[in-house]
């Protein structure tokens, strides 16, 4: 089974995400803020789904040290964001894909699964 | 030359004619005062005295708030108001005699060129913004309207440019742009959750017997589709205010282009029948995503202003060496004077069966901009009771291989 990491601080959109893809077969984990990633506390991932806004917090940052350090560069990182440039931004953080809040399930499954075939 | 603090009384009688005094003396009698339409340049009919004709407008324009300023054909100053001293200032003495140019950015020099040159040729000058530079340096945004200055043959002799400062209009613009950028924004967040809730119930619904509950969740999620649709809009319209969203161009068939948008414009109405005439071949470069928005835009308010239903055309025609796409409905039509305002942000045509249809007036304004972008123009043909036709051109890509065929 694979494995998921959604690190999205709005408890209902990270309720709804995990129950989502959770039903299409994925183990997930969540995460409401990026302490547990910095750190690295956290088991390796096969993908990680990472809102770009944490309270205050740019997450690109954090997207890019995910896609530069050893450990975890391999993994697939995919920036969310409600924000309409965020296909750029993910892009220039170094992330691998980028999908726009508000997103369809549908959206949603298409884009983990392309990821993790 | 204009004369400094010049001041009159005027006796309104009933219907006029105007009684005018200066200093508590009585000089004449006015009968009208007021733009020619058909000369399209000020004109007043005096009884007496044609000399204080002269007297009694410049006052007029002494005491606007806006700059009023002609110049001749070489664009050289020849008279200069006190709006335009406030707006510019230069006092009328340092301005008067010098060429237009001392208050523009040397970019603008060439526009004001064609836009005198096509005033020359009768040729009307629209309103338009533009920047203009104070005395002391700084930059102003203006909105200004040019007009023919005539000599008593008629010939156009000179230009008269009226002027308004827009620098804090365009200021609260802004403002606006980016609260309902900001408000747009943060709606998203909600809808996020409240559209994957719906989804998710819709979907645990599916198999239950509870089809009351299936068709109202199904209800909801068609609302959801609505807001998000129109928040969407929103924050379109201010990102392409500020010029923000970027064109991806691609080489587009415009028959298959317009066949697909047909398709699910189609899907909100049953009553009307959209027809396609389009030629085959039409290649023109585009933002794929963008024009379609601009035609589905045109189409979904074909559809809203034909209430009764009935046929809806979109076409694709070649017209010498462009296409020229064009929408036509047989609905409410537009009353003729409105025809210029339907592309203006948030502007709605008002009436019985145009105020029962939904919408915020963006749709057209969008449309218009997104044409813009391409570098055309949108235009449109209405009556009212007999219908609208919207159109525009995209030159043809494939016209060498068109041409040649």
């Amino acid at each position: 089974m694979k494995r998921l990491i959604i690190v999205e601080d709005d408890a209902d959109i990270l309720e709804t995400m995990t129950i989502i893809l959770r039903n299409a077969g994925y183990l997930v984990t969540g995460y409401f803020d990026a302490s547990a990633i910095l750190k690295g506390t956290f088991d390796l991932p096969d993908l990680f789904i990472i809102d770009k806004q944490l309270n205050r917090f740019d997450n690109l940052n954090l997207c890019r040290i995910l896609k530069t350090q050893e450990s975890t560069r391999h993994v697939p990182v995919i920036m969310v964001s409600a924000g309409t440039g965020i296909a750029q931004l993910a892009q220039d953080a170094l992330a691998d894909d980028a999908l726009e809040k508000p997103f369809k399930m549908a959206e949603l499954k298409e884009i983990v699964a392309k990821h993790l075939s | 030359m204009v004369k400094r603090g010049l001041c009159f009384a005027i006796t309104y009688t009933n219907q006029g004619p105007y009684e005018i005094e200066e200093e508590g003396k009585y000089v004449c009698k006015l009968c009208s005062l007021g733009m020619d339409k058909a000369k399209n340049s000020l004109v007043s009919y005096w009884q007496e005295n044609e000399q204080l004709t002269k007297y009694f407008l410049a006052a007029i324009l002494e005491s606007l708030q806006d700059s009023v300023v002609s110049i001749d054909l070489n664009r050289v100053i020849t008279t200069w108001n006190r709006g335009a001293e406030l707006l510019y200032g230069y006092t009328a003495e340092e301005a008067i005699g010098k060429p237009l140019t001392l208050v523009m950015l040397p970019k603008d020099v060439q526009d004001l060129i064609d836009k005198v040159d096509a005033i020359k040729h009768e040729v009307a000058v629209p309103l338009y913004e533009s920047v203009r530079v104070h005395k002391s340096g700084k930059t102003a945004d203006l909105q200004i309207g040019l007009s023919p200055v005539r000599n008593s043959e008629g010939h156009v002799i000179g230009v008269s440019t009226v002027a308004r400062d827009v620098t804090e209009a365009k200021l609260q613009e802004q403002l606006k742009d980016e609260f309902i950028a900001v408000a747009s924004h943060e709606l998203k967040t909600p809808i996020t959750s409240i559209r994957s809730y719906a989804e998710l119930l819709e979907e645990h619904l599916k198999n239950s017997t509870d089809t009351t509950a299936f068709s109202m969740v199904q209800k909801l999620n068609t609302q959801v589709e609505r807001m998000i649709e129109l928040v969407k809009t929103l924050l379109d319209t201010t990102r392409l205010r500020g010029g923000e969203v970027p064109m991806n161009p691609e080489s587009l068939e415009l028959k298959a282009l317009i066949s697909d948008i047909t398709e699910s414009v189609q899907q909100i109405s049953e009553k009307h029948q959209i027809q396609i005439e389009a030629d085959s071949e039409l290649i023109v470069v585009g933002d794929k995503r963008l024009l379609s928005q601009a035609i589905t835009n045109l189409l979904a308010n074909a559809v809203k202003y034909s209430p009764a239903g009935g046929k809806v055309i979109v076409s694709a025609k070649k017209k010498n060496q462009h296409a020229e796409i064009s929408v036509q409905d047989f609905g409410v039509g537009i009353p003729d004077d409105l025809t210029n305002k339907i592309f203006e942000r948030y502007f709605r045509v008002q009436g019985t069966t145009r105020s029962k249809t939904s919408g915020i007036g963006l749709g057209l304004y969008i449309t218009a901009q997104i044409v813009r972008q391409h570098g055309s123009e949108i235009s449109v043909i209405s009556e009212e009771g007999v219908g609208s036709t919207f159109s525009f051109l995209l030159p043809l890509d494939n016209w060498d291989k068109i041409k040649a065929a």
